[in-house]
This record gives C-alpha cells, sequence and structure tokens, in this order.
C-alpha cells in the first residue's frame, strides 16, 4: 500500500488509476499547477478548482483511491501580481466547507518559478494565506538552474515571516543540493521521482540513506512532462533491492505522508 | 496520540549490507552505458560543429566524477546551479536550460 502525496492526475488519463490501483495506492493528494499554458483568465481557475475539489475525487473513487487537493496560484503564473491576486481572491471560500465534505488540503503548489521579484511577493501572500487559515503548505522548488537559489529565496522568506510552523510546511522535488537546509530548518522534503529534470528512485534511496527517513517522502508528480504515475512503487522496489527493511519501506510511502497529511481535519487516514 | 513509526537514523547502512553491495553489481553495467552514452552524446555534438556554453559546462561537471572528494552528486548539481542570490527584476522569459547562464 502507499500514497502518492504529489501527483496531477488532471493530466492523467482513467487508465492510469486503474494502474495506480493495482500497484497499491490508496490515495493520492493534487497540488493546483499550471495548466501547460497560461490560462487566460481568471475564470480558468474557477473551472480548474472545481476540476480539483469536486471531478477528480469522483474519478479516483471509482477505484479505491481518495483524492485530496491543494488550491493556489501556481508559480508560472504568478509573476503577474494583478492576476495573481484575482485568484487567490477565489481560495477562501473554498477552504470554508466543513471538513467532511471538502477534500482541500492546505495551500498549494505555491513557490518559485524563474525567481522572479512577483514570484516572491505572490509566494509570501500566498504563505500568509495558509497561515492565516491554518492551512498546511505545500511548496514546489523550481528546475534545473534556479532549483537552488529559489529554494534559499523561500527558505528565507518562511523564516522573515516568523509566524509559519515548520512541521506544516513540505518543501518538494528537492535534490542532492537542497536536502540538507530544507532538512536542518525543520521542514518536511519532498523527493519528486521524475526522469530527466529531477530525481531518480536510486537517487532518493540514496538521500533517504544518507538522511534517515524523518520527514521524507517520495512522490511521482506525474504532469505534463514525461513522467511515470507508478514512480512510488516502484521506488519501493528499488528499496527492497537494496535490502532495506519494510518497515521503512512502510515508513517513506505510507506514515510520513500520513502523518504529514493527518495535519488537516480534512485528511481521512486510509487504512493500511 | 498514535505510536509515532519505527525512524531510520542518518547514514544507517542498509540491513543485511551484502543486498546493498550487490546492488552496486548488478547495477555497473547500467551506469557503463550511461557513461558511453554521455561520450557518444560528446563525440556527436563535435561531429556536428555545435559548441556551446551549456556543453562547456557539463564537460567540467564531468571532472567532478574523478576528482577523488565525496558529495559528487550534490557538488555536481551546485555546479549546474545559477549562483546568484538576489530576485530577478523580471523573468528571462527564456526556457532553463539546465546550467547557470554564461
Amino acid at each position: 500500500m502507499y500514497i502518492d502525496p504529489h501527483i496531477h492526475m488532471v493530466s492523467r488519463t482513467t487508465d492510469d488509476y486503474e494502474k495506480m490501483a493495482t500497484a497499491g495506492c490508496i490515495a493520492v493528494t493534487e497540488p493546483a499547477f499550471w495548466a501547460g499554458f497560461d490560462r487566460s483568465s481568471v475564470d480558468g481557475f474557477v473551472d480548474y478548482f472545481a476540476q480539483l475539489t469536486d471531478h477528480e475525487p469522483k474519478r479516483a473513487a471509482k477505484f479505491g483511491i481518495q483524492h485530496y487537493s491543494w488550491l493556489c496560484i501556481n508559480p508560472k503564473e504568478a509573476d503577474d501580481p494583478v492576476f495573481a491576486r484575482e485568484v487567490i481572491e477565489l481560495i477562501p471560500p473554498l477552504l470554508e466547507k466543513p471538513s467532511n465534505e471538502s477534500n482541500v488540503l492546505g495551500i498549494g503548489e505555491i513557490g518559485l518559478n524563474r525567481n522572479t521579484k512577483n514570484e516572491l511577493t505572490i509566494f509570501e501572500e500566498q504563505v500568509d494565506l495558509a497561515v492565516r487559515h491554518d492551512q498546511l503548505i505545500l511548496i514546489h522548488t523550481p528546475h534545473l538552474e534556479d532549483k537552488q537559489k529559489g529554494t534559499r529565496l523561500m527558505l528565507d522568506a518562511l523564516k522573515r515571516d516568523g509566524r509559519v510552523k515548520p512541521e506544516r510546511v513540505l518543501i518538494d522535488h528537492v535534490e542532492e543540493h537542497t536536502i540538507a537546509e530544507v532538512l536542518s530548518q525543520g521542514y518536511w522534503a519532498g523527493m519528486t521521482l521524475y526522469p530527466d529534470s529531477k530525481c531518480t528512485p536510486a537517487r532518493a534511496v540514496d538521500m533517504i540513506e544518507c538522511y534517515g527517513s524523518e520527514r521524507l517522502w517520495v512522490n511521482s508528480a506525474g504532469d505534463w512532462g514525461c513522467s511515470d504515475p507508478l514512480s512510488v512503487p516502484k521506488c519501493q522496489q528499488e528499496m527492497r533491492r537494496r535490502g532495506q527493511p519494510p518497515e521503512v519501506i512502510q515508513k517513506i510511502t505510507f506514515d510520513n505522508p500520513q502523518q504529514f497529511l493527518t495535519q488537516s481535519e480534512t485528511f481521512r487516514a486510509p487504512h493500511n | 496520540m498514535a505510536t509515532p513509526p519505527p525512524s531510520t537514523p542518518p547514514n544507517t547502512p542498509p540491513n543485511p549490507p551484502g543486498r546493498a553491495q550487490a546492488s552496486i553489481q548488478d547495477d555497473f553495467l547500467a551506469h557503463r552505458a550511461k557513461l558511453l552514452d554521455l561520450a557518444a552524446y560528446f563525440d556527436r555534438a563535435e561531429r556536428y560543429g555545435v559548441n556551446n556554453h551549456a556543453l562547456e559546462v557539463l564537460k567540467k561537471a564531468v571532472a567532478v566524477l574523478n576528482d577523488g572528494e565525496d558529495d559528487r552528486a550534490k557538488r555536481l548539481l551546485e555546479l549546474l546551479s545559477d549562483p546568484s542570490s538576489t530576485p530577478l527584476d523580471q523573468s528571462p522569459n527564456t526556457p532553463v536550460t539546465g546550467v547557470p547562464s554564461a
């Protein structure tokens, strides 16, 4: 059994739900992200948030998978602050639904894309939104050459805010040059198993062996690029291949996601 | 509150260690192939007359693999990262390339 705590099911076919369920997935969480193109109006986000909070949970439920979502203006579309703030205004009503009727876990995946001042301003405003509404935070760290700089800019911003509880923040897509800073400052760290531009199962298991199994999870972030919705069970297999004990495999791929996500009243712990 | 699951401290080698060491042997051919792929990629770039900043950075990065120091993956990623620390006034409006700009 496993939880995939970061996967963009809107970009996957229904066949992927079937494959994931067969491989043992019992819950997914889906952050709000870029559509593959820049949406032309705020109305595009109205429909997208409805897709995340209403349609996808129904699609997942047909395969016995619990589906949760995160809401935000994604980093790629955050460089226009006027537009970004109009989208952010859509979010509070969606946070006010009773927890037993909602699938919203928090604000995410916020972050930086090219590390611009506007992106950072909108990041800080969404952190403020999360803190004011007592929501969990899921953070996207930039791609490739921008990742280290962006991670540091965001860690500094979180520290400056002063109200953020690190144990309620997951900083995702860490790699070997960012994981130490994230973990040492008390945040959770996500390793995204995404060929070419992020991490592989082998490197993720290396990081688990080097940094331990606390406050770490793995995810597939299956989205518009070449990605594999079965990355998490493949990481489980890599851990088995290297002789990692079953309890560590369960911790990384089930217990840790559950531990972090149950900090939201919305998350209903799936049976393992 | 439920009992927290067991945790693995940092730098704990897998148990039994024999299986971890066996995985190094099992993975050898795959990584030999990756090295050959990289060598062929550099040869191909030369045959096509392509020589650019990104390729030069990649060639420098290769030196990290054999410099005798540890944390190769971390140092390689740092070499491939933007070293600046202040936010940009505006987006470059060019896609990321995988290497810091010249």
